[in-house]
């Protein structure tokens, strides 16, 4: 077997302490912008709880790592991805207080709660950041979902903006309404809508996609993303949720109910950042592009059939969970190429002779 | 085999071999009963008694039934004490109160669970039908305390973090982790207790308190008694086999072609002892260590 440096680009995946910190300095790059318009909408309320997710990560890492792993793991950053990607999904404010004081924000201590979580449960007792098998920021996250549903939830409006809707995308979305006018769309693919604090600005994400497309090192990672957002497309098309309304279902409400699918949750979030946690992938990007759609049919799956507001990262953890099965699906392709080409081989060799 | 003391047996039945840690055996029913301490401990004690007759059947009266017969058995008598336990909870379990109503409705839907918890099934199969009735009754209660042990545990832990009440009693309202309460949060708690537990043993290992750890947790000594019975069956069987067989069932070789003879070799050169392993004497089971046993027939099958 080759050694993973001499493997072809397209199929490394973290071999290095070094390469695993320069995919988390890069995701960290790439995941600040979100951060800044956080702070740019939500105040410093945005900041508060990032930097108390970060911390918490952070510690978690610096204590279980050294009690379990018996090293030092803080040092590939993956502790401060993760605290980030949590507090990007969770909202800048809960129940707060008529004076805002840090404390007294429920969003900080959730926030730091699940980071916990993630790094205790998630990704220390399976090795960490190289072997772990599912997401810990999706998984810290899923638990929060499943503890504190009608906490996390609860969005409060930009002080900058008024959202389009008082209520959230991915709210409405459950109650089969169509918020995207003309009027409103620029509106909201700059993430004037009442949702998660780093997830709103549809627009921005999609130009890191683009980004992480462009990137040589990102590109067959990235494909992952386009599996899933290719798969939730289709299957909004084909299934919406918009209500039909007295006109009956007609091609321009299916494109909307692929909109709202989109702009709604954290579901372009997930798709272009959770997803994309190189020791859950396959190592193929034909492989990766699958995973996503599956990722991504799942994704459609849970949000008819789940009962919370947003279910993309149980999706993920399903999909993480079914990773296995692409390997065996791998392996045997592998196998029947080596036996087509061992019989070419014997055909040649008796036509020869 | 050197022979287990009964303080090796009672270190190995509730700590080493605990059924839902190491053995993880009925664990379904305990994930749902631990969602109260007072639930765990109802239920820890059914099963128990649970345990303790059955294995006390199967060691006075059905070491010569058959294995699905004596299972059936178990599950019977399973359904009757979960009845029986169902309704005296009502009048005696001490669930008073809204919460407590709910926890014994739950209580009384999985009861009829434990009629089917493998956990009696398992010891009475692995041990009782193999041992007399004092060893059985001690592993009955052994493994009763290792059970009841993690109930405890988890049922304190769970409902304190899950519910913040103890008991029934509520103690916080703001510290109130959902997540804790749910299955999931059952399972990821067991998994988090076995690792101690391992990590226990490690650690004392490593300090001569204790055995080496892999080697205390490998398995039970009523299973490696099981497994040499398994593995003798089987060779025995191969052995007959090998001597049953016709010189017709043989397949006959193909033809081969020609090939021109090979200079004559020296005799030495030619000599090979015999390969199969079906047509030599085994030695004395008892002489031989399960490893050495294996070793044998793994060898003989890749002889053949």
């Amino acid at each position: 077997m080759p050694k993973p440096n001499q493997q072809p680009r397209w199929k490394q995946r973290l071999a290095t302490n070094r390469d695993a910190r320069r995919w988390n300095l890069t995701s960290l790059a790439l995941t600040l912008p979100l951060l800044l318009l956080g702070y740019f909408y939500y105040g410093v309320s945005a900041l508060h709880v990032a930097v108390v997710s970060v911390l918490a990560a952070v510690l978690a890492e610096l204590l279980f790592g050294r009690i379990f792993l018996r090293k030092n793991t803080v040092g590939d950053w993956n502790a401060v991805v993760v605290g980030l990607w949590i507090a990007c999904m969770l909202p800048a404010f809960i129940a707060p207080p008529e004076q805002y004081s840090m404390l007294g924000n429920y969003a900080v201590w959730y926030a730091a709660l699940g980071s916990v979580f993630a790094i205790l449960v998630v990704k220390i007792p399976f090795g960490g950041t190289k072997h772990m098998p599912f997401s810990p920021a999706a998984a810290g996250f899923a638990f929060l979902t499943a503890c504190f549903p009608h906490r996390v939830f609860t969005f409060t409006a930009s002080e900058v903006v008024a959202p389009v809707r008082s209520r959230s995308m991915a709210l409405l979305l459950n109650l089969g309404e169509n918020a995207i006018t003309p009027q409103n769309l620029p509106r909201i693919l700059f993430g004037h809508t009442s949702g998660p604090m780093g997830t709103g600005v549809i627009l921005l994400i999609v130009v890191l996609l683009v980004v992480m497309l462009l990137l040589k090192s990102r590109r067959s990672y990235a494909m992952t993303s386009v599996g899933f957002i290719v798969a939730v497309a289709v299957l909004a098309f084909f299934f919406p949720r918009v209500n039909p309304g007295v006109d009956g279902m007609n091609m321009g409400l299916r494109v909307a109910s692929i909109g709202m699918e989109f702009f709604s949750g954290s579901l372009l979030f997930a798709a272009v950042f959770l997803l994309q946690e190189p020791s859950t992938l396959p190592d193929r990007w034909h492989t990766r592009l699958a995973f996503g759609a599956l990722a991504g049919g799942l994704a459609i799956l849970l949000r008819r059939l789940g009962t919370f507001e947003e279910n993309v990262v149980f999706a993920i953890l399903l999909a993480n969970a079914a990773l296995p099965v692409f390997y065996r699906l791998m392996d045997e392709w592998q196998q029947q190429q080596i036996f087509r080409r061992k019989k070419a081989a014997a055909e040649t060799e008796a036509a020869d002779a | 085999m050197p022979k287990k003391t009964k303080r090796e047996s009672v270190l190995r039945g509730a700590w080493l071999d605990n059924p839902m840690l190491v053995q993880a055996i009925g664990l379904t029913p305990a994930i749902i009963a631990t969602t109260s301490l007072r639930m765990a401990l109802w239920f820890s004690l059914v099963t128990a008694i649970h345990l303790l007759a059955c294995e006390i059947v199967a060691s006075l009266w059905l070491k010569k039934w058959q294995s699905w017969a004596r299972t059936a058995v178990y599950f019977a008598m399973g359904i009757v004490l979960a009845f029986a336990a169902g309704m005296l909870f009502e009048v005696w379990g001490g669930f008073v109160g809204q919460t407590d109503v709910v926890n014994l409705l739950v209580l009384r839907a999985i009861l009829p669970l434990m009629a089917t918890s493998s956990i009696a099934a398992v010891r009475c199969e692995r041990f009782a039908v193999y041992n007399d009735l004092r060893a059985s009754v001690r592993d009955a209660l052994v493994n009763a305390v290792g059970f009841t042990g993690v109930m405890a545990i988890m049922g304190l832990l769970r409902e304190g973090l899950g519910h913040g009440s103890l008991f029934g009693i509520e103690l916080t309202e703001t510290l109130r982790i959902r997540g804790f309460w749910m299955p999931f949060g059952g399972f990821l708690l067991l998994g988090f207790l076995a690792a101690a537990l391992k990590t226990i043993l490690q650690w004392t290992s490593q300090r001569g308190i204790t055995k080496d750890a892999d080697e205390a947790m490998e398995f039970a000594p009523e299973d490696r008694q099981q497994r040499l019975e398994k593995i003798h069956h089987l060779l025995n069987a191969a052995d007959e086999y090998e001597k049953s067989r016709k010189p017709e069932d043989e397949i006959p070789p193909e033809p081969q072609p020609e090939e021109p003879q090979p200079e004559p070799k020296p005799v030495s050169a030619v000599f090979e002892p015999a390969t199969s392993n079906f047509t030599r004497e085994f030695p004395k089971l008892d002489d031989l260590t399960i490893e050495q046993l294996l070793a044998e027939f793994q060898g003989g099958a890749r002889d053949e």
